[in-house]
């Protein structure tokens, strides 16, 4: 007996000991002050700008680029790489004078012909960019001498700077710009306030501080994206203080970090519009009565309140309440005894049943909130069957337009402009009009807002489109996704901007 | 033992032709359009077009297939659809990447595995036997999700002795191995075990300890050996558990391998990538089947390789 607590106590004495050790070399290897670590769910998928259509890799493709202008918090065009513009009379020649004394990553100076390569890329056949549309306005670029640069648009188009402030329009080194995607993606320059450091696909990107940046420099000088794809493991990350700022952390956990000691919660309404759509080619819902009765029977405040434990912010219109000129629309109000009455208007009045779908792990909480939503149909006689096959396979019946009665979507806002993400979801001939709606007037009103120039012109003319698709419900809208990052609170100064960007320019980590 | 090899190896070819046959007709089939995929969901129909074409998915299906062997023969297996990179630069260092992970998950279960069930076997039907049975079982049962995040909160939040996640050094390795490998121990335990016991019976071990041989030496000389056998033939069959629950275990502990690329490139229809990795991931299969064989030579002389 005696032995072996002996025993027992020097195995405990040797695992202390070990463990003593261990902990002595898991001290953060990047000195403090310097590096800020930030997990986030997938690794970028390229750094070449052209070649970007989510949202983790423009996060880094925008801290390495700059685009001629970017909007301020209150939408307004704030000159960047561009110092200032003009538009001719007949509203189709925009001259832009160029910044000076700014050079790309890879030494070369940012001249006119820099922005001339960077849009003639983009709109050429043979590179094969997925956004190569998001150019398409542009008719031509002509350079005027060494930092002016007219860009000549095919027909007015009023979203022309908006639509320069996308990540895909960020100017690139025309000496580095002659690879493309995968090989540029190894030596990118740009002229953004960081460089690339180093990329450990599938593990790791660091990018460094610029030390020739224009404008003013970089507080911190590593920026560490490490790629960890499970959200717990991404917040004890940020518990046992791994890493200072973490994305996208599940509203569940919300609660618990809000009372963890070190650690702060940042939130902020994102662009995304998370919506339940209809098919219009589909019956019932070719019946405007049943999707109102619809929009009564869904209950948001609670769906916010009670499944996305609020963090979402409410509304009714197709686009954000961040975005600049979207008009803020109030929810339907929930009145199940009002839907009961459309639905028998309509001529079903015990209600019908219909194949609900729904992507699975895409947006926060979407299965969860599919089954509310559910339930909240059955109050009203709808029986809604939850369907959820696999993103890709979703994707495909949903462009068939013919398969999908109702589904679950969200959207966001890559210009943050309406026009864009408009034209492709209420437009009759819109690639992301998966429900069949179409609207002449609103058809109309998106050609005429593209050619005006006046903005509060414009704006009325958006707001009327968003007002009549609120009216008309293809969309019932459930929320504004909120953006939901984590940080130890010696971290500031990390920006998270409306379009689901962030900016490290400003950080400290103290 | 020369024209084993030669024979098993030749086996490889009908493998592979096989395998890339089926692998790209189930890509095809699946409903999905890569191009959607690539350009995302705010990409226009002329961005679709374009992207198709870039890809080279506006050909007929039979010329892809054509334009895919044509180049694999020569080691070209093109690239990756998501990212444009040579698709062998993208598996390469995850295929090592999983490889570490599965051959440190296997030792570990292995090294635990067999000690905990030669210890059941020499102390059958006592309490240690029957504790290690309850811990076996709850080993077998726990989803490897749960387990990793278990042992990361112990190990790492906790106690802090292990870092959490990523693939910096040996210290990295060990909570992604153990969540691999204790499933794996707990079954290779109970096969131990009762291998043992049988061989444990045999009149050889009796007479091993009748002409004074000491406890040690007739347990490890003698009756291990022989009792080994089934366990060489489970660990290897094991291997292919291993890989599938690399897919769970990479993504929990960020750990950069092929198992997750798999996943992740078939949910973004990266034919290139899945293509690649299947054909790797079989040929690995034949290897492993033979390195099992060879073992079974290796522990019992008197097994003819044919």
């Amino acid at each position: 007996m005696m032995l072996r607590l002996l025993t027992r106590r020097l195995f405990l004495t040797a695992v202390a000991a070990t463990a003593t050790m261990l902990a002595a070399s898991t001290m953060p290897s990047a000195a403090q002050g310097t590096t800020l670590r930030y997990a986030t769910g997938t690794d970028a998928q390229t750094l070449d700008p052209q070649f970007v259509t989510d949202i983790p890799t423009s996060r880094v493709v925008i801290q390495l680029h700059e685009t001629l202008v970017y909007p301020n918090a209150d939408g307004e065009m704030q000159p960047v790489l561009a110092e200032s513009w003009t538009v001719s009379e007949d509203n189709l020649s925009w001259t832009f004078k160029l910044r000076q004394g700014v050079k790309f990553h890879d030494g070369t100076p940012f001249t006119a012909e820099a922005v001339k390569f960077t849009f003639d890329r983009i709109l050429a056949e043979q590179t094969g960019s997925p956004r190569k549309s998001s150019a398409a306005a542009i008719e031509s670029v002509e350079v005027v001498d060494e930092h002016t640069v007219t860009i000549k648009t095919k027909a007015p188009f009023a979203p022309l700077l908006a639509q320069l402030s996308a990540y895909n329009l960020a100017i690139i080194s025309p000496k580095a710009g002659t690879a493309v995607k995968s090989d540029y993606s190894k030596a990118p320059a740009g002229t953004g306030p960081f460089k690339l450091g180093e990329w450990t696909p599938g593990e790791k990107l660091t990018i460094v501080r610029n030390e020739d940046y224009w404008g003013e420099k970089a507080k911190i000088e590593n920026v560490v994206f490490n790629v960890v794809p499970e959200d717990s493991a991404r917040v004890l990350m940020l518990l046992s203080g791994e890493v200072d700022l973490v994305s996208n952390i599940p509203p569940v956990m919300v609660d618990r970090l809000k009372g963890a000691p070190g650690v702060e919660i940042v939130e902020k309404t994102g662009v995304r519009t998370i919506y339940v759509a209809f098919n219009l080619a589909m019956k019932p819902f070719d019946d405007l009565r049943v999707r109102q009765a619809m929009a009564h029977a869904i209950n948001t405040k609670a769906l916010l309140e009670g499944v996305m434990n609020n963090l979402g912010t409410p509304g009714g219109g197709l686009e954000s309440v961040i975005i600049p000129g979207a008009a803020a629309i109030d929810p339907y109000p929930y009145d199940p005894q009002r839907a009961r009455e459309l639905l028998a208007e309509a001529g079903v009045p015990d209600g019908f049943s219909v194949d609900f779908y729904l992507p699975t792990g895409r947006y926060i909480n979407d299965r969860q909130l599919g089954e509310a939503i559910q339930a909240q149909l059955a109050e009203v006689g709808i029986k809604a069957n939850l369907q959820t096959p696999e993103f890709g396979t979703y994707l495909s019946m949903l462009e068939a337009r013919d398969k999908i009665p109702m589904f679950m979507l969200g959207k966001g806002s890559p210009t943050g402009d309406p026009d864009f993400t408009l034209t492709i979801n209420v437009g009759t001939e819109g690639s992301g009009n998966y429900g069949n709606y179409s609207n002449k007037t609103i058809d109309e009103l998106l050609l005429k807002q593209r050619g005006t120039v006046d903005v509060e012109e414009r704006r009325a003319m958006l707001q009327q489109i968003i007002q009549t698709a609120y009216d008309e419900v293809p969309w019932i809208v459930l929320f504004y996704e909120n953006q939901l990052f984590g940080k130890r609170e010696n971290v500031r100064g990390v920006e998270v901007l409306p379009n689901e960007s962030l900016r490290f320019v400003n950080a400290t980590v103290e | 033992m020369a024209t084993f090899f030669a024979r098993r190896l030749l086996q490889v070819i009908p493998v592979i032709i096989g395998v890339s046959i089926a692998v790209f007709l189930m890509l095809h089939l699946i409903p999905g359009d890569p191009a959607r995929l690539v350009a995302g969901m705010d990409a226009t129909a002329a961005d679709l077009e374009n992207v198709r074409r870039a890809l080279g998915l506006d050909q007929p299906l039979p010329i892809q297939y054509f334009n895919f062997v044509a180049r694999a023969i020569f080691g070209d297996f093109g690239e990756s659809f998501r990212t444009g990179r040579a698709v062998l630069d993208e598996i390469g260092f995850r295929y090592w990447n999983t490889m570490l992970l599965g051959c440190a998950a296997i030792v570990f279960g292995t090294v635990l595995g067999v000690l905990t069930g030669i210890i059941t076997a020499v102390y059958r039907d006592s309490w240690i036997d029957s504790s290690v049975l309850a811990v076996s079982l709850l080993g077998i049962s726990i989803p490897p999700f749960f387990l990793g995040i278990l042992l990361m909160l112990v190990f790492s939040v906790w106690l802090g002795w292990l870092p959490l996640t990523g693939m910096e050094s040996w210290r990295h390795v060990i909570l992604p191995a153990a969540t691999l490998g204790i499933p794996n121990a707990a079954i290779i335990s109970r096969i131990t075990r009762s291998s043992l016991v049988e061989v444990l019976n045999q009149d050889y071990v009796r007479t091993a300890r009748a002409k004074g041989l000491s406890e040690l030496v007739v347990i490890g000389r003698h009756a291990v050996r022989n009792g080994m056998i089934p366990v060489v033939t489970v660990a290897g069959l094991q291997m292919g558990y291993l890989l599938g629950g690399a897919v769970v275990t990479e993504t929990v502990f960020a750990w950069p391998g092929i198992g997750r690329l798999i996943v992740q490139s078939i949910s973004a229809r990266d034919f290139p990538v899945v293509q690649a990795s299947v054909l790797l991931l079989a040929l690995t299969f034949v290897i492993i089947n033979l390195v099992t064989d060879l073992l079974y030579r290796l522990l019992d002389p008197r097994i003819k390789l044919k």
